[in-house]
């Protein structure tokens, strides 16, 4: 295979898939978010974050 | 599950699922750490599937094109880290990166090493090998000496307590970085860093964010969780011209690399999000222990071979 053409795979392929799943990502992000607003506080994933600072 | 030759037909076979939860934990790592996870898959490939150095290192840093994106984005969008240290950084370590593939690829052709033992090892491997050992002993020793020196401080937060790197090297010309609270910090020492940390990139197959993280927290006083998310840019664009040198040397094993990269690309978007909820004495002392623990795996490593 030609030299530059396999290293231009090697980038774009792995930036294609980086792409894919941060766009995955922010998709289910989205729906729990979804969720959440639908369900109010009792919604399985509305948990708070731990307060950064003052538990240890 | 089938096995594979992964390494371009000269690795030993290896199991895509243990290959994926590999990268799984390293992608954790990264994403966590806002680190390549280089240092950690490196010796793994290396050592756990004994792939040849040179191959480790360029599927290393092809495999951390994706994880570096992810994490990138994903910092965008939680607001961390200043990117404009990235861009500044970035053409010293693209000048870098050549350089130490260079340097990689003039010991990849010297003769091997006779050890004391009789036995005979590529100088590409003492020197990566050596490199690791000195350089993550070095930063876990200063983490958890500066982390200890640090234990009675009150909690800092995000805010940035400028260091000796931001306030005492006065060469100009500076620049402000507003998004981490630092003002005229002096642009050649960004790019000269940026320099030694592509340096590095090239000889170790590090994304460089391993050096980079401590010199942010203690050189210029940034929280842990900001200095996460600033290196990550300009790892990315690191790892790309490492990835594209190595490339054309015949170094990289894009199946390989992208096999690690289905479980490292899911464990960069939980680190990300475990970094968000953590506090930052904790993400210190968690980022020097496993620094700690990847220099006396090496050690162990180095060990065996001259015993």
């Amino acid at each position: 295979m030609n030299g530059w053409f396999y290293a231009a795979l090697c980038v774009i392929v792995p930036i294609a898939w980086g792409m894919i799943v941060v766009r995955a990502t922010a998709w289910v992000e989205e729906r729990l978010a979804r969720r959440r607003r639908s369900e109010g506080r009792n919604a399985p994933t509305d948990r708070e974050g731990i307060s950064p600072e003052y538990h240890i | 599950m089938e096995w594979i030759r992964f390494a371009n037909g000269i690795g030993p076979e290896v199991s895509p699922v243990a290959v994926i939860l590999v990268g799984l934990a390293v992608g954790f790592v990264a994403g966590m750490f806002g680190v390549g996870g280089g240092f950690l898959l490196t010796p793994v490939l290396m050592y756990g599937f004994g792939v040849p150095p040179a191959i480790a290192v360029g599927t290393a840093l092809c495999q951390q094109i994706g994880t570096a994106l992810a994490s990138f984005l994903k910092y965008r969008m939680l607001k961390r880290g200043e990117p404009r240290i990235d861009l500044v950084m970035v053409g010293g370590s693209l000048i870098g990166v050549d350089a130490g593939g260079r340097l990689l690829r003039h010991l990849a052709g010297q003769t091997p090493l006779r050890l004391p033992s009789g036995r005979t090892i590529p100088l590409a491997t003492a020197v990566i090998d050596g490199l690791f050992v000195v350089i993550l002993s070095a930063i876990a020793l200063f983490i958890f000496l500066e982390t200890w020196r640090a234990r009675h401080d009150p909690p800092r937060g995000d805010r940035t307590i400028p260091g000796p790197l931001a306030t005492e090297v006065r060469l100009p010309p500076f620049i402000d970085l507003p998004n981490i609270g630092l003002s005229q910090v002096s642009v050649p020492l960004l790019a000269y860093m940026g320099f030694g940390l592509g340096f590095l990139s090239g000889v170790m197959g590090v994304g460089g964010g391993v050096l980079l993280m401590p010199v942010l927290m203690y050189g210029f006083g940034i929280s842990a969780r900001n200095a996460a998310g600033t290196g990550v840019l300009l790892l990315f664009l690191t790892v790309c011209l490492g990835t594209v040198q190595a490339a054309l040397a015949g170094t990289v094993s894009l199946p390989l690399a992208m096999t690690l990269l289905v479980g490292s690309s899911v464990g960069a978007q939980l680190g990300a999000l475990t970094t968000h909820r953590l506090p930052n004495r904790v993400l210190r002392l968690a980022f020097a222990g496993l620094v700690a623990a990847a220099a006396i795996a090496m050690l162990r490593n180095v060990l065996r071979l001259f015993l």
